[in-house]
């Protein structure tokens, strides 16, 4: 053995709990990221059945919209130009339109629950989709797949009725399309004329140009020649395109992606200052062994590799068993837990070490290993200036840690960073500001914990003053925390992560549903309401029967077309709404007025979204609709109440007009809500019912916050264990004093749990200032004073917080060890 | 002096004072048979080879470790059987340390380390005390300077103010001077000499410096855990010779 390593295993047999403590920091950083990690390559490489069904096409022409989504709808001469291109002679024009099959009062149900879509015939003949038998479908015909056919109990000849924008229809069978292995992916359930489909109310842009491909034609190379001769329009392989609503199952994948990207980012910030805190207080407590050695004659950039080295001797073990041992067990319950939790789809593909998941952990062990060495960096530099003779002649042995200068440059620059999205969207309205403070939020808490060192000192004095309140040692608390800042920034920085970002992240949620709840409770009007039952949306006319006051809502999306996107989509949620009709039955706050006004090419906007977009009322806005066409809008009015709702109004004619499949959303009633007709695919509900079961946010959404802040507390709770028992370990001697001075057991176990506890509150206090300041511009957005706050993050973390700095210090002091027996000990 | 004091109990007495560490049977004793009385206001010093068991004489006596048998008193009463509280009512109350290492907090300063005894058992009164004792031991300038910025005989003498503020019967000192240079220690050992003769303090003082064992009013040699010998005003040279030669 080196006398290096035997160095090494010395100290480590010496002291245990040093390197016990390095070691469970290491260890659980490693299982957490390559948990993180493994979990993530799982999601990313998940081969998604491919949802449009569009197998046999060569190319689907789209158009884009200016932040470069795939638009809703084509021009007009679409067709025409893409003909125009060579071989594609024989491209059709595609649409798929919401059509249920209505069985009873209720909609047939889609396999995979989505919406029952139609195509155009022409479309699946171009891609390939054969009949089995009968024959195509001509004026209102249906040809509906062998499946669902099957499923219905029809065949061909058989009538049906069945549900669209344009109420219910009674459609014969034409034909059964032929079973086949795309049909089951996301292929075509019901097929209408071209015709019929192109004539149904609703924007009668085409959604698709499908050019098939001929025999002996490459694939790759029509795209190209039909990207090159089709200036403004998008080609795309069938593969990369998909039709509809963005499937439940893909939501849940883009969001387990997104919470695994948060937790990764909050992950990694943690462990930096976890794994700083835990590896500067080793180093400092390790001076007196490495002055003796600087005194044998080693230099300091030997002293420096040595700190390094061990740093390394046990990053890399222990991040290595973490990661083989720890991850893969770890993620296969990880999956079961947000499966189970309904993040993730139930068929997520099962955890496995494939060669996407072994680079996975080697980058988890890689990014362990350099955290702890980055870590180390700074405990090794302070070694390497260690100056014997000082230290030696110091008596205490132990060196004074500084506050050093490259942290508080990191923290600067993180506070900067945090500072941004308040400062990049700040002409934004107050939601706008509300969500860029919340995000401000989440970089500044990690700063903050950074800047520690120097937060810390401005809150040690209130501190002290509460300790003061023990009159035997209380002013040694006080002194204490005043004199070593490092130590106390060590227990006050955990506190600080944990309790800033869970409350940041478990009240913003509340905040918002509460306003959201809030406001709706204020908006809604209607004494009843008609909704949806099922997956497809309310036909566009109001039944026949009823002949009370009505007001339509419908669902679309606006683009301010004049606007450059920086990045992010720039799409505005908005609704078709009656405007005349609403008065009564929704209130949109007294400057909205009745909204008659909303009418011919008109709109009107919150006055968050006026504001963020710098409109004026009276002012003419050129807007892009859903299906793409451009309209020059006069802005009629600016609205209240707009939280949890439309950000633009059009009136419903412009909005149903553009829509590429357009369906009611809602309907509110003022009149007598049994004058309603019992119609299919819907259901009236009262105001009450309604507001019940409002709820705003999927419980999946508020789960991913709390795993979030869970995660954080834990790695906290670690962080502050270590903290707390080594900045015991090196307090020995004087502990000893005390006690030789006549200090009572029980005033040491007080001065133990009393300097911890102080300490971890100085965080706590500093994370719910800058948590529950953080929220106050979203709190004011949804109109209150002050953010609802989640008890988990303001009470019950913050209360483990304490505990995991008070227990470990008590344990590690021990001080209930009689007097020992060589007192006269001036070193560890 | 010793004779105004002969029926009054010494401050400190030993009697038949063995100590075994561990339990075996063969441990070898520390200390076998130990007895020795110090009368209060006198000054003694205790000298022998490393090992020969000082240290440990001076954890029984001060009531830090229990002997294995035989007894101690502190002004009479005996502190060898108390119970661990007992004996921190004792070391708060009765009897002061000072070490070879200062053993002063880092955080506090000069005057709030030699307060804390009084802080730690409750009695607010002596405050004046503590800036008194550091006026005594010559650092009335140094009041508010911490530890670090003191040098290491002014630490001691801290530590001997910090010793003093309860006003013990016994003020024990393990190698006070070890760390010091013969300045520093020249000071603390003045101020030892001092307290004893003004303030009446007794003084039990482990040493392996015959000049610094000299100050005292008395010598006890201790040779592998027995007591061999009692000098009265020996020079430094006397001292010396008596330690080297008994080897
Ligand atoms: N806790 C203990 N357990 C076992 N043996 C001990 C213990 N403390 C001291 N000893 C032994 O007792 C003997 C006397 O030790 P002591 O510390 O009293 O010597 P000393 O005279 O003070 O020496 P020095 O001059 O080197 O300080 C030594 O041999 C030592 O090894
Ligand atoms: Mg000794």
């Amino acid at each position: 053995m080196s006398a290096r390593l035997r160095l090494f295993v010395s100290d480590a047999r010496h002291s245990p709990g040093r390197v016990l403590g390095v070691a469970i920091t290491c260890l659980v950083t490693a299982v957490v990221v390559g948990v993180a990690a493994l979990l993530f390559t799982t999601l990313a490489g998940w081969e998604q059945p491919e949802r449009a069904g569009l197998g046999s096409v060569s190319a689907v022409v789209v158009a884009t919209t200016p932040d470069d989504q795939v638009a809703g709808a084509l021009p007009a001469d679409a067709l025409t130009r893409v003909r125009t291109v060579p071989g594609a002679q024989q491209a059709v024009e595609y649409r798929d339109r919401t059509v249920s099959i209505v069985r009873g009062d209720a909609l047939l149900p889609d396999v995979d629950g989505r919406t029952t879509r139609a195509w155009n015939f022409s479309a699946a003949v171009a891609d390939g989709y054969q009949l089995d038998r009968g024959a195509a479908p001509a004026g209102n015909e249906l040809v509906v797949d062998a499946a669902t056919a099957a499923e219905a109990g029809i065949d061909v000849g058989a009538s049906v009725p069945t549900l669209s924008a344009a109420g219910v229809v009674s459609r014969r069978v034409s034909g059964i399309l032929r079973a086949s292995e795309s049909t089951a992916a996301g292929g075509p359930v019901l097929l209408l004329a071209d015709q019929e489909l192109a004539a149904m109310a609703g924007s009668t842009l085409p959604h698709a140009i499908l050019v098939p491909g001929a025999a002996g034609q490459d694939a790759a190379e029509l795209r190209a020649a039909l990207s090159a001769g089709l200036p403004g329009l998008r080609v795309l392989a069938p593969e990369d395109y998909k039709t509809g609503d963005t499937g439940v199952t893909e939501n849940k994948i883009g969001g387990g992606i997104n919470l695994l990207s948060l937790l990764l980012f909050a992950l990694i910030t943690s462990a930096a200052t976890v794994l700083g805190t835990t590896m500067s207080l080793w180093t400092s407590q390790r001076t007196p062994q490495l002055t003796v050695l600087r005194a044998l004659g080693v230099s300091s950039g030997r002293l420096r590799r040595l700190v390094l080295g061990d740093a390394a001797l046990i990053a890399v073990p222990v991040a290595l068993l973490g990661a083989l041992l720890g991850a893969l067990p770890g993620a296969k319950l990880a999956r079961a837990a947000l499966v189970g939790a309904d993040i993730l789809p139930t068929d997520t593909p099962a955890v496995s070490l494939g060669g996407a998941a072994v680079g996975a952990l080697a980058l988890a062990v890689l990014l362990t290993v350099s955290l702890t060495l980055v870590a180390s960096l700074s405990g090794a530099r302070q070694a390497g200036r260690l100056d014997a003779a000082a230290a030696l002649n110091s008596g205490s042995g132990a060196v004074k840690l500084r506050r050093r200068f490259s942290r508080l440059l990191i923290g600067l620059v993180l506070l900067a960073l945090g500072a941004a999205p308040m400062l990049v969207n700040g002409g934004g309205g107050a939601l706008v500001m509300g969500a860029a403070a919340t995000v401000s939020v989440l970089i500044l808490v990690p700063a903050l914990t950074v800047l520690s060192p120097w937060l810390t000192p401005l809150l040690t004095p209130l501190a002290g003053l509460v300790a003061r309140l023990d009159r035997g040692v209380g002013h040694l608390i006080a002194s204490n925390l005043r004199m070593s800042t490092l130590r106390t920034a060590g227990l006050a920085g955990p506190a600080l992560l944990a309790v800033g970002l869970s409350t940041a992240l478990l009240s913003a949620p509340k905040t918002l549903d509460a306003g959201v709840v809030e406001q709706t409770t204020q908006r809604v009007q209607a004494a009843h309401l008609v909704v949806p039952a099922g997956s497809a949306g309310l036909p566009l006319a109001l039944p026949a029967g009823y002949t009370g006051t009505a007001a339509r809502l419908l669902d679309t999306t606006v683009q301010p077309a004049a606007e450059t996107s920086q990045g992010g989509p720039t799409g505005i949620a908005a609704a078709g709404a009656d405007g005349a009709a609403l008065a009564g039955l929704l209130d949109l706050g007294p400057a909205a007025g009745g909204l008659t006004a909303l009418t011919g090419d008109t709109f009107a906007a919150s006055k968050d979204i006026a504001k963020q977009h710098k409109w004026s009322i009276g002012e003419q806005v050129p807007l892009l609709l859903d299906d793409g066409t451009r309209h020059d809008l006069r802005l009629v009015t600016a609205y209240d109440n707009d939280l949890g709702f439309a950000g633009v109004l059009l009136p419903m004619d412009l909005a149903v007009a553009h829509s590429p499949d357009p369906m009611l959303t809602m309907i509110l009633l003022g009149g007598d809500p049994a004058a309603w007709p019992v119609t299919p695919g819907a259901t009236v509900v009262d105001r009450g019912t309604y507001l019940d079961a409002l709820d705003p946010r999927e419980s999946a959404d508020s789960l991913a916050p709390l795993i979030i802040a869970l995660v954080l507390a834990g790695y906290a709770v670690l962080s502050l264990a270590n903290s707390a028992g080594l900045a015991q370990a090196d307090r020995g001697p004087e502990n000893r004093t005390l006690r030789l001075l006549g200090g009572r057991k029980d005033q040491l176990l007080r001065l133990v749990a009393g300097e911890a506890l102080a300490a971890a509150a100085i965080g706590i206090l500093l994370g719910l200032l800058v948590g529950i300041g953080g929220l106050m511009p979203l709190a004011r957005a949804t109109g209150r004073a002050l953010p609802v706050l989640d008890v988990m993050g303001v009470v019950i973390i913050p209360l483990i917080c304490g505990l995991a700095a008070v227990i470990p210090a008590v344990l590690a002091a021990r001080p209930l060890r009689p007097v020992t027996e060589r007192a006269e000990g001036g070193t560890p | 002096m010793s004779q105004t004091l002969v029926e009054a109990p010494p401050a400190l007495r030993l009697r038949d004072v063995t100590k075994r560490y561990g339990r075996a049977a063969d441990a070898t004793a520390v200390l076998s048979g130990v007895s020795a009385a110090f009368p209060a206001g006198t000054f003694t010093a205790l000298m022998g080879p490393s090992g020969s068991g000082k240290t440990t004489m001076l954890m029984c006596a001060a009531g830090l470790t229990r002997p294995t048998t035989g007894t101690v008193e502190v002004a009479g009463q005996r502190i060898d059987n108390l119970s661990d509280k007992q004996l921190t009512r004792l070391r708060r109350d009765r009897v002061g340390f000072v070490f070879q290492h200062f053993n002063l907090i880092d955080s506090l300063t000069a005057v709030e380390n030699v307060y804390l005894p009084a802080r730690l058992a409750g009695r607010p009164a002596l405050r004046g005390r503590a800036v008194e004792l550091l006026n005594l031991v010559g650092l009335g300038e140094r009041l508010k300077h911490r530890p670090a910025q003191l040098s290491g005989g002014q630490r001691q003498r801290v530590a001997i103010a910090r010793a003093l503020l309860t006003e013990p019967v016994v003020l024990f000192a393990d190698e006070p001077t070890g760390a010091l240079d013969q300045e520093a220690g020249r000071e603390v050992l003045d101020l030892l000499r001092r307290l004893a003769t003004e303030q009446g303090t007794t003084i039990v003082m482990v040493t392996h410096d015959a000049a610094a064992a000299a100050a005292a009013d008395r010598v006890l040699l201790l040779f592998d855990g027995v007591l061999s010998a009692e000098l009265h005003g020996a020079s430094a040279e006397e001292i010396a010779h008596r330690v080297v030669s008994h080897r």
